[in-house]
């Protein structure tokens, strides 16, 4: 048995003249936590609601568990659970009912659907607002509130939508850590996000999009290798003269060097802890600096390298 | 500026509601011009007249002579209905009796069991009453005459003279008291065309702004907007403005158009001295609305937004009924007239019956102020609330 | 499953106040504001004594002596002429079909009985000063004035049946006279029938329609909160395993029960609260509204399955049906659906407001006969119309775009 939970091949999907995909493909194993990651309009949600039927498209096959997917295979949809980007709870039930409620869409049998329940509400850390209603509960609670309602009746297959917009940083870290325990009990995990940091924590896999296209995919290690800088070292340096720059330029691995507004950004490709030659260039010629320190390429310089774009709008 | 012209383009979403009940006014308006012949009625007495129909089975000198007869005290529809919508007819007014002249009436009139002409109508009003009277005394009277000894035209000639109301009809100072002494809820029957054309008005005016213009205003009290002018660079004061200026000038924008409308059909009447007055009332009417509207603002804290469609119903229905639009005043009880003088429908009903009397503005200016007051208490009201809140 | 489903969707509804709370006030208070503003018009303008002067006249009054010769002296002694205070009890004698008297007469003399007419004690007077020429003084136009016309007419037409006959036919005279005491009648007068006459109840039709058509408020919401581009919820019921005809099916009956609560409780408070009279058969009144309430859900639920247009303009088509609709059925004018009958009548058959109200006024008018059998059926074929169309535009789908 083939242990491919996702396949799409080739979609397209067009809003008149725009097309939001344009013949994406993708595969997710199972168990894996496949990380969708992508500016905001690339074409995340429109796949994961061409992907669950929501969605009509224009060309291409989507198959899950093995299976062709279309809106009236519940088989295939009582296997799935969704967490969707906006949150979708009714009002007038409070967190216990409203959780039983979506609950219940899966499981018949009444104990087995109360203890799944209780379950999920520990999961999320909601237990103590289980008689609560929504509009009593702040932005991050509600999520978490969303999120029961989207895992309580144990899917094999979870699609998270970019759960956590709006999302205090406490309560974002409590969302990720719950994926990441959903991932470890076998369930096979697709998030959605234009947060680069979630992803690269999360998910064993990632596929960047853009424009509706496949950008790059492969684990963050792999993605990050696809770029000539493996590493930056800054440096804050009052005075810096041009002799200086040239040396330093001329040191292992270092391909690029620019200095603006009292900071040094030395670029490295290959080679390791090459902010101990840099350090030791300053030490050798007595140079004092304010700082220094290394930072990593992230998701964002290979999307950058790759498009010429940032993952997320500056700030 | 920018609140006032957002106004108008939030306004425009509601067109829906807009295009709904000037479709009711419109459908209205041509149903009462309809119903309208060209004469206007000067101060003079009559019989009370109905719409009643009548079959002739008979199209004999005596039944033709009859129906003549009553088409001179009627209004005469000649035509032959189902029984069923017979019945329907009669129970909504629309005629107050159905009249049928067997085939051979005048053949067997004379006889001992002659033919009679059946009359259905409610013998429990007076309509039914008086109607059955006219026809048994006409008929009685030509039978009489012909057994008498007289031929069937003098028999008619004579009962016809001696039914003829001016020859024996009184009248020290006579009154025409009100336009619907009839006690009909048949919108044709009342009063002149002028008045029964702009005496529904109102309740367009009302359902209109409630439904197309407040709607807007409470957008702009919804909290996330609310606070975001708040921060903004424009006052509250300031945006009040814009929001008070933009219902005005709907306001003004319907008035305009049902006033032009309804003018239409009035032919050489408009911009004489009634219509003037008509138009005037309309227009305070229209202000006094929009005052209310104001009153209503005040208490968007308590969600109102989300009900619009039952409001607009309750309060356009329920003032349109107690102030004498739907219905005529003269029907309505003392008691609920009382309940009525509270409401400016009901003002706007008594001065428009006063215009259509041919009263002048000092006779009007009464009314006009008890209306205007209605909306003065709105906005004082209104204004009490906010501040109360505010505090 | 379903059963937890069913009853989580009446909590739904039951929890929602305010809407219960705005369906509930449309009726209650429209209805007494109907009962205010007709309770008492009816039954005010139903068969009311006529209170009428009389001036009666001293002897004989002047008649055309020479011409009438032989039968002026038959006249005076005739007792139509000379006791004419058997003509006091004659007026005072007429009666309505019911047996309410139909004047009070009161004698008087001309100026005792003119200040009566101008305090309006008196709608008229009639002044038999000269019996061959009776007169009628009235203040102004009215249907009591015109009823003394009618009835001083046709004394006048006696009159000048036995004064024309004395001058031109004496011989005939006396034959003419007792032909005067037969009675002849040339009317079968018919009463309508129906339990309750009064036109305005048919207000308070309309009234319980528009309470069957605010059902369909919650009708609408049953397949907007089932659709993923209308409805965050229906995006997740889109993708959960359950049939959505099922799901749609259990939301409409949740919301069917709490909207024909709210009906009965309304319709109980005009018939008990108010004594509103609505002939008929009590249960067959609420049974008659239940089936009405069923047929505004399902107007709701037919129109929420509309096409791709947005939530908000399903919610403003159906005010616009509704809204519309009482108006074709009579809610502003009562006599529109009539009007509509004469000349549109296809138009009464597919409005839901004329479809109820027609069924009540059959109740009303004809009893539970072929006419409120039929209107019972158009009622049944519509909200079966509406279902259908509903359930066969309710089939899971894709849409071109959430």
């Amino acid at each position: 048995m083939s242990d491919t939970v996702v396949e799409i091949d080739h979609l397209v999907k067009r809003y008149k003249e725009l097309i939001a995909l344009d013949n994406f493909s993708l595969r997710i194993e199972k168990g894996e936590a496949f990380g969708l990651l992508g500016p905001n309009g690339s074409g995340k949600t429109t796949t994961i609601n061409c992907l669950l039927s929501l969605l009509a498209y224009d060309n291409g096959e989507i198959k899950i568990f093995g299976e062709r997917m279309t809106p009236n295979r519940l088989d295939i949809k009582k296997r799935i659970g969704v967490v969707s980007q906006n949150v979708a709870v009714f009002n007038e039930l409070n967190v216990y009912e409203n959780t039983d409620y979506f609950c219940g869409l899966y499981i018949k049998e009444k104990e087995k659907r109360k203890q799944y329940v209780e379950e999920a509400l520990e999961f999320v850390g909601l237990l103590e607002f289980k008689k609560f209603y929504p509009k009593k509960l702040s932005g991050g609670l509600l999520r978490r509130l969303n999120i029961a309602c989207g895992i309580a009746h144990k899917p094999e297959l979870i699609i998270f939508d970019e759960p956590t917009v709006a999302v205090d940083p406490q309560s974002r870290n409590n969302i990720l850590e719950g994926i990441a325990k959903l991932n470890e009990n076998g369930a096979t995990i697709i998030y959605t996000s234009h947060y680069m940091e979630e992803v690269e924590r999360l998910c064993s896999k990632i596929l960047i999009m853009d424009r509706g296209k496949r950008v790059a995919e492969g684990t963050s290690d792999e993605l990050k290798s696809l770029l000539k800088n493996t590493e930056n070292v800054i440096v804050t340096i009052r005075k810096l003269s041009e002799q200086s720059m040239e040396e330093i330029r001329a040191l292992p691995h270092v391909y690029d060097v620019k200095y603006m507004n009292e900071t040094l950004t030395i670029k490295c490709s290959g080679g390791k802890h090459n902010i101990t030659h840099v350090a030791g260039y300053f030490s050798e010629h007595q140079m004092d600096y304010e700082r220094i320190y290394s930072e990593l390429p992230t998701l964002n310089d290979v999307f950058l390298e790759i498009t010429g774009k940032e993952l997320r709008d500056k700030e | 500026m920018q609140v006032f012209k957002t106004f108008f383009k939030i306004a425009w979403s509601y067109k829906p509601g807009l295009f709904l009940y000037l479709g009711i006014c419109a459908f209205m308006t041509f149903m009462v011009a309809a119903q309208f012949g060209n004469s206007e009625g000067e101060v003079k007495y009559g019989n009370e007249s109905y719409h009643i129909a009548v079959v002739d089975k008979d199209h004999s000198t005596l039944s033709n002579a009859f129906v003549k007869y009553l088409k001179k005290q009627h209004t005469v529809e000649e035509k032959a209905y189902d029984k069923d919508l017979v019945k329907d007819l009669i129970y909504y007014t629309e005629i107050s009796a159905y009249i049928t002249i067997p085939d051979g009436f005048e053949k067997n009139h004379l006889e001992k069991n002659p033919l009679k002409v059946e009359s259905l109508s409610d013998s429990g009003q007076a309509a039914g009453v008086f109607i059955n009277i006219q026809l048994s005394s006409y008929l009685e009277s030509v039978a009489r005459f012909e057994r008498a000894g007289f031929s069937l035209e003098d028999a008619v000639a004579n009962t016809e003279k001696s039914v003829d109301f001016e020859e024996f009809v009184e009248i020290p100072g006579l009154e025409k008291e009100n336009s619907h002494p009839n006690n009909s809820i048949s919108i044709s029957a009342n009063g002149s065309k002028l008045y029964s054309l702009f005496l529904f008005l109102p309740y367009p005016v009302m359902t209109i702004l409630l439904s197309c213009v407040l709607p807007v205003i409470l957008v702009f009290r919804e909290k996330e907007i609310r606070n975001r002018t708040s921060i903004s660079a424009v006052s509250e004061t300031a945006c009040n403005i814009a929001l008070a200026a933009g219902g005005a000038v709907v306001s003004l924008l319907v008035f305009l158009g049902l006033t032009i409308f309804t003018s239409c059909f009035l032919g050489e009447d408009v911009f004489h001295g009634k219509w003037a007055y008509a138009v005037l009332n309309l227009f305070l009417f229209t202000v006094v609305t929009a005052m209310l509207l104001i009153l209503m603002d005040s208490f968007s804290f308590l969600g109102i937004r989300k009900a619009m469609d039952v409001l607009t119903n309750i309060i356009a229905l329920g003032f349109s009924f107690l102030g004498g639009i739907f219905v005529p005043l003269s029907v309505l009880g003392n008691g609920v007239k009382t309940v009525g003088k509270f409401l400016p429908t009901y003002w706007y009903a008594v001065s428009l019956e006063r215009i259509d009397a041919g009263k002048g503005f000092s006779e009007l200016a009464g009314c006009f102020s008890m209306e205007l007051l209605f909306g003065v208490v709105c906005l004082a009201l209104g204004l009490a609330v906010v501040n109360l809140r505010k505090s | 499953m379903l059963f937890h489903i069913f009853i989580s969707r009446l909590k739904i509804h039951i929890r929602n106040k305010e809407a219960l709370m705005w369906s509930l006030a449309f009726s209650l208070v429209l209805g007494t504001l109907f009962f205010v503003a007709f309770s008492s018009i009816y039954k005010s303008s139903r068969n009311t004594t006529i209170p009428v002067a009389l001036v009666e006249g001293e002897g004989m009054p002047a008649l055309p002596v020479e011409d009438l010769g032989e039968a002026y002296d038959f006249l005076q002694n005739d007792k139509y002429l000379s006791e004419s205070s058997s003509f006091s009890e004659m007026l005072g004698n007429l009666t309505y079909e019911d047996g309410t008297k139909i004047l009070r007469v009161k004698t008087a003399d001309m100026e005792e009985a003119k200040t009566l007419l101008e305090k309006e004690k008196v709608d008229g007077i009639i002044d038999t000063g000269d019996v061959t020429d009776i007169k009628l003084l009235v203040k102004k136009s009215g249907i009591h004035q015109s009823i003394l016309t009618s009835i001083v007419s046709t004394f006048r037409q006696y009159v000048t049946m036995i004064t024309e006959t004395a001058l031109h036919s004496p011989q005939e005279l006396e034959g003419v006279l007792n032909d005067l005491e037969e009675e002849l009648s040339f009317v079968e007068e018919k009463s309508l029938s129906g339990e309750n006459k009064d036109p305005y109840v048919a207000y308070f039709y309309n009234l319980i329609a528009m309470m069957c058509m605010m059902a369909s408020m919650a009708g609408v919401a049953v397949p907007i909160e089932c659709q993923a581009n209308l409805s965050d919820v229906g995006a997740r019921v889109n993708v959960s395993p359950i049939h959505k005809g099922v799901y749609e099916f259990i939301g409409l009956l949740a919301a069917l029960i709490v909207q024909i609560v709210i009906t009965m409780i309304g319709l109980t408070y005009l018939i008990f609260g108010l004594g509103i009279q609505f002939g008929g058969n009590t249960l067959v009144i609420y049974l008659t509204a239940i089936l009405g309430t069923v047929l505004g859900v399902s107007l709701g639920f037919f129109i929420g399955h509309i096409g791709n247009l947005s939530s908000k303009t399903k919610y403003t088509l159906l005010t616009t049906v509704t809204v519309g609709g009482g108006f074709l059925s009579g809610l502003m004018f009562a006599q529109m659906k009539v009007i509509i009958e004469k000349n549109v009548p296809f138009l009464n058959r597919i409005n839901p407001s004329a479809v109820i109200t027609d069924a009540f006024y059959s109740i009303n008018m004809f009893g539970i006969s072929g006419r409120y059998y039929r209107a019972i059926l158009y009622m049944v074929l519509l909200t079966v119309v509406f279902l259908i169309c509903g359930l066969i535009m309710s089939r899971r789908k894709s849409y071109a775009s959430l």
